[in-house]
């Protein structure tokens, strides 16, 4: 299944292209045999991925792998390509949320829908949901959650900065309220991408 | 008491079991009632019923695809298919048909084939063959002939027609039984159509135009209402395009 690129906008000017492939021939050496694999690249906007993106892919992929039914095509590799168009904070939370609505165009089988939130704490002790580059820089802490749609629970977290553990809950608590408009959006893209054929 | 082997079994049932059970609870109309009985008994029973939730999620899967735009093809048994032959190799052939990876035709699986009469076959044919084998375990196996032997218009073919692609969806809605869309293309022209579950149809009509006229027709059948269908089908034989 080759879904056609979905650009995700969710923070101002923070675009991302993300395109997802398969089930498709794998490797030997990459194959395992009860479950598909699956491949998050994410490129940067200039240059080569080098060990930021690596670790950014890392998050997806386990995020991706949680949700997905992946022994269905065992054997098999999904590959997702997540493309930086612009950066502007709350970049790991716009991959998130492209990979799951590229998962979602693929008609990939998953058992539920996820989304990412991305929390600043800036210095004086609020938190900013989806702060931009200049709000994340001047802030204290910055969290990102991986929030999945079934019981709006926490799946991954990535978070830098100085932060106390009532902070940590309050930033949960407020990510997974902003959640439920994403899922709301997910569901109001679906509908128009579908409207001609329900 | 249990020997090695039946240990293994049971430590395999047991992991695969642990697999699904997570993802049952999705499935609500699906309960798995505990058993008490004969432990061979019960181990076999068990693995039924994971195969049969495998099952019925693969059938959910395959309904909802015809709906998806771009959906990939997965393949199921006894669904026939147009595939191309990629490689010739000993008694085997590939054969591509769009899914994730390609399945395998042996040359003794077409009418009347025996080892002294080969078929003739070679890399780049178009085959319309059915699955015999096809689950997501075990590379696919395709024969051109059904169970009694006979080709029942399976085989290689493709002089002369024009080979391509639309949704599944489509494909599937040429196939009912009385279907709206070949009735309205049956008086437009006279044409010979092979239609593969994966999403592949070839046409053949008298002439180039009328061929390229019919797949260009079918294509925009895709993303088209009744209405429009017939609107297009009707200036089409008024002589528009």
């Amino acid at each position: 299944k080759i879904s056609i690129p979905d650009i995700l906008t969710p923070a101002g000017d923070t675009s991302v292209l993300a395109a997802a492939y398969g089930p498709a021939e794998v490797k030997v050496s990459k194959e395992i045999y009860d479950r598909a694999t699956l491949d998050v690249l994410i490129q940067p906007k200039v240059g080569l991925p080098s060990v930021r993106e690596r670790a950014q892919e890392q998050c997806v992929r386990e995020t991706c792998e949680a949700s997905l039914l992946l022994s269905l095509h065992p054997r098999s590799s999904l590959t997702l390509i997540l493309q930086l168009i612009h950066d502007d904070g709350s970049i790991l939370s716009c991959f998130l949320n492209a990979a799951c609505m590229a998962l979602m165009d693929a008609g990939l089988p998953m058992s539920f829908l996820f989304c990412g939130v991305t929390c600043a704490i800036d210095v004086d002790g609020q938190i900013i949901t989806d702060p931009t580059a200049a709000q994340e820089k001047e802030s204290r802490a910055v969290m990102t959650f991986a929030i999945d749609s079934k019981e709006h629970k926490v799946m991954m977290s990535s978070t830098k900065g100085s932060f106390s553990v009532n902070e940590l809950q309050q930033c949960v608590a407020v990510s997974q309220k902003a959640s439920e408009k994403i899922f709301q959006f997910y569901r109001d893209s679906v509908k128009r991408r579908y409207s001609k054929i329900l | 008491m249990t020997s090695g082997a039946s240990q293994r079994r049971l430590t395999l049932a047991r992991q695969r079991r642990a697999d699904f059970l997570p993802r049952l609870k999705y499935f609500y109309s699906i309960r798995i009632f505990v058993f008490f009985g004969p432990p061979h008994l019960l181990r076999v029973w068990r693995e039924r019923t994971i195969k049969e939730i495998k099952e019925c999620v693969r059938m959910f899967e395959q309904c909802l695809s015809q709906f998806c735009l771009c959906p990939q093809y997965v393949p199921a048994k006894g669904e026939t298919i147009i595939g191309i032959v990629t490689v010739k190799s000993g008694d085997v052939f590939k054969v591509d048909f769009g899914g994730s990876e390609q399945a395998s035709l042996s040359y003794l699986a077409f009418e009347g084939a025996t080892k002294r009469n080969r078929p003739n076959v070679q890399v780049g044919d178009l085959v319309f063959s059915q699955f015999l084998l096809a689950n997501q375990d075990m590379e696919p196996e395709l024969v051109c002939v059904d169970s009694s032997g006979r080709a029942n218009g399976m085989g290689v073919f493709g002089g002369g027609g024009l080979l391509f692609t639309v949704s599944l969806g489509l494909v599937r809605r040429l196939l009912t039984p009385h279907s709206e869309i070949l009735s309205d293309l049956k008086q437009l022209f006279p044409c010979e159509l092979v239609m593969g579950m994966n999403g592949r149809l070839w046409v053949k009509s008298c002439s180039l135009q009328q061929t390229l006229v019919i797949s260009n027709l079918l294509q925009s059948c895709d993303t088209m209402t009744a209405q429009q269908r017939r609107e297009l089908f009707r200036r089409v034989a008024q002589g528009a395009l």
